[in-house]
């Protein structure tokens, strides 16, 4: 009688905790699925225009370098797509969202993002300011830049997309214990060169 | 690609999510887990009882 209740409470206990950890999965599964139909009804995305200076220098980002991290990464196109709110990802590089600027010496907001895996942007955690990231460029430039805060947005705060002022670097990954934050790392542009 | 800037012409409205790069699958499959050995657990213990009586 008394291993019978044990038995239940314990079964019992065990379904509740499945309970507990599948809610907050589906909640916030379901929160990202319903911001992005509700977007996809609303607007559509306007195509990337040119803007041309004399002094300009910029380049499209083919490969990702924190020494401090010991991490370099291969970087390919971040592409959206519209009717499902998603990005392209992929397990083992870091991804350029083509809707920000490219790496640049005048303005704008460089967007890489990359999976919360050990061998991709995971180790992102442990960087610190001063730390440098280096963008290497399809036409053979090197952007250096250097790490100065981070923070964890909602996934629906797509603000960076609209800065404008001096050229930076944003990183970003998942963060929280259901993945539910978009963690932004920012970095200021320190210099660039020519390889 | 000197000499141009390509950026998104409206700030990226339109955009509605940052890039999803944060995997819930493990979670999903242990809350699955659980709930599963919790039933399974129950059904055990419900049959015992009415074994019992």
């Amino acid at each position: 009688m008394i291993r019978r209740k044990k038995l239940f409470i314990l079964g019992l206990g065990i379904f509740l905790s499945g309970l507990l950890v599948m809610a907050p999965t589906l909640y916030y599964r379901t929160k990202d699925y319903a911001a992005a139909n509700h977007f996809q009804t609303q607007t559509t995305i306007p195509a990337p225009q040119l803007k041309s200076s004399p002094t300009l220098v910029s380049g499209k980002p083919i490969e990702l370098i924190l020494d401090d991290l010991k991490l370099k990464l291969i970087v390919t196109d971040g592409v959206y797509n519209n009717l499902t709110g998603q990005w392209s990802l992929s397990t083992n590089k870091a991804h350029y969202a083509l809707l920000s600027t490219v790496p640049n010496n005048e303005e704008g907001n460089t967007l890489i993002y990359g999976h919360y895996r050990p061998e991709v942007f995971a180790r992102l955690k442990r960087v610190q300011p001063g730390n440098e990231a280096i963008v290497l460029t399809d036409n053979g430039y090197r952007f250096i830049y250097r790490f100065r805060s981070t923070q964890a947005v909602n996934p629906t705060d797509t603000s960076i997309f609209a800065y404008r002022g001096a050229p930076m670097l944003t990183l970003q990954t998942c963060s929280g214990a259901w993945m539910q934050n978009r963690q932004l790392y920012s970095f200021d542009l320190f210099r660039f060169e020519k390889i | 690609m000197s000499g141009q800037i390509l950026t998104a012409s409206t700030g990226g409205l339109g955009v509605a999510l940052l890039p999803n790069t944060g995997s819930t699958r493990p979670l999903f499959y242990a809350a699955a887990v659980l709930l599963l050995g919790g039933l399974v657990t129950l059904a055990i213990s419900l049959a015992l009882k009415s074994k019992a009586n």
